[in-house]
């Protein structure tokens, strides 16, 4: 009797158990159903947002143009100096459809200093290195992540009435380098234009 | 009622060979079927079959086996016997004819493959003189996973190399000289690299024969005496027909330093260390393929190895290489092992047979196995082209796209479209860029050349699966974004983009 009466407490603790457990995962099922529903509703209002292609997010990393790799000499003046340097472009981009994306330089803006010819500012030519004019990509319908690495190549005129002294090594400011990027839709054939800007800094050192 | 009647009289007359011939047909229908929907689908491997399509289309309009995707890469003419000394293929032009597509060449090579199991199950009928158990090996042979790859490869000269490598060897056993004078030559002019197989069946002949004063020695001698000479004869050939092949490109056996399947043997002499590391090199796969071949048929062979002798210049180039395809189910290589795994199994089973084995519970011990193989292998691979939705929404655009391309117009596109409209002289493609560096220089020098032709339509199919969707990236950018003034986009449709060159 004793025995029947200890199985049946211990049934009930077990179902009350069991009702708690139950009544606790439902609270998180619930939950869970509310942030699906949520979730459902941001995607839609996003697929919404994606009946036009457009640039999420451009961003440029600084430009650091590296010490001359070639000196341009005119007689024994020093003409100009070409610079090399590694450029990171970050793009997002959200298309419906298939679509092209292209990286080209916009504008330069120079920021003046003694270190630069005064006279052929105008002569400063920055551009992508290895006679690119563009960089393309295809994306593919959703949201795509590139990161262009790309090599730019500047054409600077120095001041050779300030020219550095032996051992002595620069950096500075050049200027601001404006990338313009566009988004090309095949299907509907819609161009969005994004731009960005790096901050150009140029490293010189004296002819050895 | 009729049919009943006409198989009843087929096989008073034909015996067991009915039930074979009945294989062979339900094979060519069912397969043939199964390849024209993956080709429908634009997934199958279509790098050989764009090729045949365009080589046998120019063929019928006058051009001799004329095809443009490998001119400056393997040939400088553009004549297909430049890449590869293969006449024999010219057997399939009638039919081609009948109806010029990708379709007829498909439907031709699955059949021309299932052909192989008639001498198959002759060579077993000579051997262990039971109908039945022979007709279990001839159908078996279908079913053997080596030559699955073969069909699913399409159309190529080896389809027809595995199938006369069969014929040679049962006319060879059989003494059946006429025969064999015929298939003998056939053979030799699939493929140039046949001539080392067909001379290695010539060795097996001669360990047959053994007697030197037989008549099948002698015809051995006489395979064995013609087909080392006709190597360097074909490979001849194709230097006259304007083979240009890049060394560079041939990197399988570079571990060993040859430049060529020729100047292999020298340099694994000159080399063993070479030739040791490159045996060594992808082991793991390399055994499983050994594995795989001799699986479904209980590694039997091994006890008939003379039946293998000619399986062994392949099977040590491929061993000794680095390019996974040469020791892979897939592909279209197994040609050169297929028949001397059935005649080692053959041979295998006589032995067995000495040793008081049952061969017809062996045999159908293996059919059982092959079947096993055959049926867990095949939805696998089978479903990686998702070809059976036929109503596939983006394949109906290519197709649509397709069709608004004029049939006398040049065109452009990746090489999973191009047998589409490579009937046609002027259709052009890029191998994908992604096989390696080499071929990406190679397919940057196509485009730039092709630059200044004229194409007047470029189809690009972003969506397609890898490597194709890269191609057709690589397209755009070398050769539609770079000639941007000369080309209008005339229309687009989920990732299918069709261009036309401006009037």
């Amino acid at each position: 009797m004793e025995k029947i009466m200890k199985s049946k407490n211990l049934l009930k603790i077990i179902s009350i158990i069991t009702l708690i457990v139950n009544i606790a995962l439902t609270i998180v099922n619930l939950y869970i159903v509310a942030q699906i529903n949520q979730t459902l509703m941001t995607l839609g209002s996003l697929n919404g947002h994606l009946n036009t292609a457009f640039v999420v997010r451009a961003e440029a990393s600084n430009l650091i143009l590296e010490k001359p790799s070639v000196y341009i000499m005119e007689g024994e003046n020093l003409k100009y100096t070409v610079h090399f340097g590694m450029l990171n472009v970050h793009i997002q981009a959200i298309t419906p459809n298939f679509s092209r994306v292209t990286v080209k330089i916009k504008d330069f803006n120079v920021t003046k200093s003694k270190y630069l010819d005064p006279d052929r500012l105008s002569e400063i030519d920055i551009s992508f290195a290895g006679e690119l004019r563009e960089y393309v990509y295809v994306i593919a319908p959703g949201l795509n992540d590139l990161n262009p690495q790309i090599r730019i190549k500047a054409k600077i005129p120095l001041n050779s009435e300030n020219l550095l002294s032996k051992g002595e090594t620069i950096q500075f400011q050049l200027g601001s380098l404006f990338l313009e990027i566009e988004l090309f839709n095949f299907e509907t054939r819609n161009k969005t234009v994004t731009e960005c800007s790096s901050q150009v800094f140029i490293t010189i050192e004296p002819i050895s | 009622m009729q049919l009943v009647n006409i198989i009843a009289h087929l096989k008073e007359k034909l015996g067991y060979r009915i039930y074979v011939l009945i294989a062979v047909l339900i094979y060519t229908i069912v397969f043939s079927i199964i390849e024209i929907l993956i080709y429908q689908s634009y997934r199958i491997f279509t790098w050989d079959l764009g090729i045949f399509n365009q080589a046998f289309w120019n063929t019928l309009h006058g051009r001799f086996l004329y095809y443009t995707s490998e001119i400056g890469v393997y040939t400088k003419s553009g004549c297909f016997l430049a890449a590869h000394f293969s006449p024999t293929i010219l057997l399939a032009l009638p039919f081609y004819a009948i109806y010029p597509a990708g379709e007829t060449l498909l439907v031709i090579s699955t059949l021309v493959i299932a052909i192989g199991a008639f001498p198959i199950y002759e060579i077993a009928n000579f051997f262990l003189k039971d109908e039945r158990i022979s007709t279990i090996i001839g159908i078996m042979y279908m079913f053997y996973p080596l030559l699955q790859g073969i069909t699913l490869s399409g159309f190529s000269p080896e389809s027809f190399a595995v199938t006369f490598f069969a014929y040679i060897l049962y006319y060879l056993i059989k003494t059946d000289v006429k025969k064999l004078a015929v298939t003998l030559i056939l053979g030799l002019m699939t493929h140039e690299a046949s001539a080392l197989t067909i001379a290695a069946i010539g060795v097996y002949g001669l360990l047959y024969y053994r007697t030197s004063r037989s008549k099948g020695f002698k015809v051995s001698l006489i395979i064995l005496t013609v087909s080392i000479p006709y190597f360097f004869f074909a490979n001849y050939m194709r230097m006259v027909f304007g083979w240009t092949g890049r060394p560079s490109l041939w990197r399988e056996w570079a571990i060993i330093g040859a430049k060529s399947i020729s100047d292999l043997p020298l340099k694994v002499i000159l080399n063993p260390v070479g030739a040791l590391n490159a045996l060594a090199t992808d082991w793991v796969m390399k055994l499983l393929y050994l594995a795989l071949l001799m699986l479904p048929v209980l590694f039997i062979p091994l006890l008939g190895f003379k039946g293998l002798i000619p399986a062994i210049p392949y099977l040590l180039a491929s061993l000794f290489s680095t390019y996974r395809l040469y020791y892979s189910l897939e592909g279209h290589y197994g040609a050169f092992v297929v028949p001397f795994v059935f005649l080692g199994f053959v041979h295998g089973l006589m032995k067995a047979q000495e040793k008081k084995f049952l061969a017809s519970k062996l045999a159908i011990l293996a059919f059982i196995t092959t079947i096993i193989i055959f049926s867990s292998m095949l939805p696998v691979v089978y479903s990686q082209y998702r070809a059976f939705d036929l109503l596939d929404k983006h394949n109906s655009i290519v197709r649509s796209f397709i069709s608004r391309i004029p049939g006398n117009a040049s065109v452009l596109t990746q090489s999973n479209i191009f047998p589409h409209v490579s009937n046609r002289y002027n259709a052009y493609t890029i191998a994908p860029p992604t096989w390696n560096y080499e071929y990406m220089l190679i397919d940057k020098e196509i485009l730039a050349n092709l630059s200044k032709q004229d194409i007047e339509y470029v189809l690009l199919d972003f969506k397609a699966d890898q490597p194709y969707s890269i191609s057709a990236s690589f397209i755009y950018i070398e050769f539609i974004f770079k000639n941007n003034n000369k080309y209008s986009l005339i229309d687009a449709s989920d990732g299918v983009v069709l261009f036309r060159l401006n009037e």
